[in-house]
């Protein structure tokens, strides 16, 4: 491959972490796309699971929002990157993409980003490091959209007990015997399938088991310290909080992840995580993290896990946009 | 589990919604996206309004305790039919001889003596344990009038029963505050019985003039101590979506909700009805939503439910 063009390639976003050895792996399983003028690269609630890298050329992205006519989303050109929840997810694509001229993208299929996971971790981390940075950036943006509607809008506000008993709730340390929860069963579920045995023993050393009622708040908005969650019953809900008044993004039900942004951009926690149910859960604390961050073998599936978990925060943050646009939500 | 849908809008033949869309409602009853470990075998009911018909408060009503993909009956209709409003369910069960499958049991109910028409996705569970407690709370004219062994019609009863007229037209207000104290009492009866485990309740409301629907789980995350549903597919919250727009017809080849910025439609169903699901929105957990036409538009309220 022409040298400017890997140069370009890793002064990308998704590639930003990748040295020029790991680029030149990634690249056997990459493929060069060439689109002419006015071809679609995704069409919006089509299957894409591909990301794109535009190496040269412009294109422009559309999006139909509910009950709108079609609307211009972003002007993309060289460098620019599109379709990276769509490889990871692999659910329908949220905008069409359409070549403004002759264009051509470096391709990465999910089919071959999933081969990574398994024969070059490393590389597949990084890039999964680089898209998580990228999402929580987003995020971040609309939470100060959605920020700046709330203030305006009458939504109604919380009673000042309800406040007094988030702030009140605090969740208790148990065992796996008090709860009546089997570590091997645990280990049988979906989220933890993925961990070899040796792994799973390990991240429970490491892991906090916490019982808590509901209203009990996990993680409050501006705080600097971060812990990894995992619901094990019950439910946590997660929300944008300005003053008084919370606007409810989405809850994470069992073998759900969730974790403060701080653990990603180093800047305080924008969104708040308070259970919705009475719950267990297993906690990773800071101090912890850095035990995990050193064992690639567990940090890797967690780190991919942390990383959907912020594609499903964006996703609510874009939903509750539209509402607050569309609807009388809570007035 | 059962799957629901409702729509309030311009008049759409009916077959645009049961049949032709590639995740069609009738689809679902055998080819479900969400809860796909239950087929919905167990019956169809619709209600639906047409203004230009005679008597246009009364709604048409179908029901049939058989499967309907094979009723040639009920797609006739559907290519002649175009309501202003619709609720229509199928009947999902787990494969037991102890359900009753009879058009008893088929949804939606409908009271003689009311004009709002109720469905139900989800389960209460330990239901025969809290049924006779919730008498308590349902009046008699609506407790003479349960037939079948679902909760379902124990559940519109007792929302029937928290409506101060049910023959007046509900408000916004009335609506919200019948299903927010039907929760409290469901709330405190499996209270009363330390019921703690996983119970979905998505109701689907509608009198034809306006369509309402609740996305709520009571003690979710909690599933029995020896139950082996751990799989994700048993996890997740009760699935409830929406779309809006000027109209829902095919375009480019699918069925989506098209038109300008005017709301004059709004399909409201337990998951999209196409596979490409980027033009619905899902209904956030915990919420109900109101949706009635205020001078040919779609108005929608969307409320938290805390109890």
């Amino acid at each position: 491959m022409d040298p400017e063009i890997k140069t370009t390639l890793l002064r990308t976003k998704p590639f930003k972490y990748l040295i020029e050895d790991e680029l030149d792996i990634l690249i056997q399983y990459c493929k060069m796309a060439s689109f002419q003028a006015n071809e679609v690269l995704f069409t919006q609630g089509k299957k894409g699971e591909k990301l794109y890298i535009i190496i040269n050329g412009k294109a422009s992205a559309y999006i139909r929002v509910l009950g709108k006519k079609i609307i211009k989303l972003a002007s993309l050109e060289e460098g620019d990157f599109i379709g990276e929840v769509n490889m990871i997810e692999k659910g329908p694509c949220t905008s069409t993409v359409i070549a403004d001229q002759p264009t051509d993208c470096l391709q990465l299929s999910s089919e071959y980003f999933d081969m990574l996971y398994s024969f070059f971790p490393e590389i597949h981390f990084k890039i999964t490091r680089a898209i998580t940075e990228e999402v929580c950036f987003r995020v971040q943006k609309l939470h100060k959209q959605i920020q700046n509607y709330i203030q305006q809008t009458e939504i109604h506000k919380f009673s000042f007990l309800k406040l007094f008993t988030r702030s009140h709730e605090k969740p208790t340390i148990v065992d796996f015997e008090h709860c009546h929860i089997k570590p091997h069963d645990l280990m049988q579920s979906s989220f933890f399938q993925t961990l070899i045995k040796n792994s799973f023993e390990q991240l429970i050393s490491y892991s906090t088991l916490l019982q808590t009622m509901a209203q009990c708040s996990l993680i409050n908005t501006n705080e600097s310290s971060f812990s990894i969650y995992i619901v094990l019953c019950g439910a946590v809900q997660s929300s944008i909080i300005e003053g008084d008044t919370i606007a409810k993004l989405s809850v994470l039900g069992p073998m759900s992840l969730f974790v403060s942004n701080t653990l990603i951009d180093n800047n305080a926690s924008f969104i708040s995580y308070t259970t919705c149910e009475r719950s267990i859960l297993l906690m990773i604390s800071s101090e912890k993290i850095l035990n995990l961050e050193s064992n690639f073998l567990l940090w890797h599936p967690f780190y991919f896990a942390i990383c959907k978990s912020f594609i499903a925060l964006e996703r609510a943050c874009d939903k509750l946009l539209i509402r607050l646009n569309s609807e009388m939500y809570n007035r | 589990m059962c799957r629901a849908l409702s729509y309030l809008g311009l008049p759409i033949l009916l077959e645009d919604l049961l049949y032709k869309p590639d995740n069609s409602f009738i689809k679902q009853s055998y080819h479900p996206i969400y809860m796909s470990a239950l087929l919905n075998l167990a019956g169809f009911g619709m209600v639906a309004w047409e203004n230009r018909s005679f008597d246009p408060e009364r709604p048409y009503t179908y029901r049939i305790d058989r499967l309907p993909f094979y009723d040639s009956n009920l797609r006739n209709l559907t290519q002649k039919l175009q309501p202003d409003c619709l609720l229509t369910h199928i009947r999902g069960v787990s494969y037991s001889s102890n359900h009753v499958v009879s058009l008893q049991n088929v949804h939606p109910f409908l009271f003689a003596n009311s004009n709002v028409a109720f469905a139900h996705n989800g389960a209460l569970f330990e239901f025969e344990t809290m049924k006779y407690d919730m008498l308590d709370y349902i009046k008699p004219e609506f407790q003479i009038q349960i037939q079948g062994t679902t909760d379902t019609e124990w559940l519109y009863a007792l929302f029937l029963s928290q409506v101060s007229q049910p023959s007046v037209r509900m408000r916004n207000n009335d609506i919200a505050n019948a299903l927010n104290n039907m929760f409290k009492i469901l709330r405190d009866i499996r209270f009363k019985h330390n019921i703690r485990v996983n119970s979905p309740v998505n109701f689907f409301i509608s009198d034809g003039q306006f369509i309402a629907a609740s996305r709520f789980v009571f003690d979710y995350g909690w599933f029995p101590l020896h139950s082996k549903h751990m799989d994700a597919a048993h996890l997740s919250y009760h699935s409830l979506w929406y779309t809006y727009g000027e109209r829902y017809e095919l375009y480019e080849n699918e069925y989506k909700m098209i038109g300008t910025d005017k709301k004059s439609s709004i399909i409201i169903a337990s998951e999209p009805l196409t596979e490409d699901t980027t033009t619905w929105i899902e209904l956030p957990e915990y919420t109900c939503i109101i949706a009635r036409l205020e001078q040919g538009e779609v108005a929608i309220e969307t409320h938290d439910i805390n109890v």
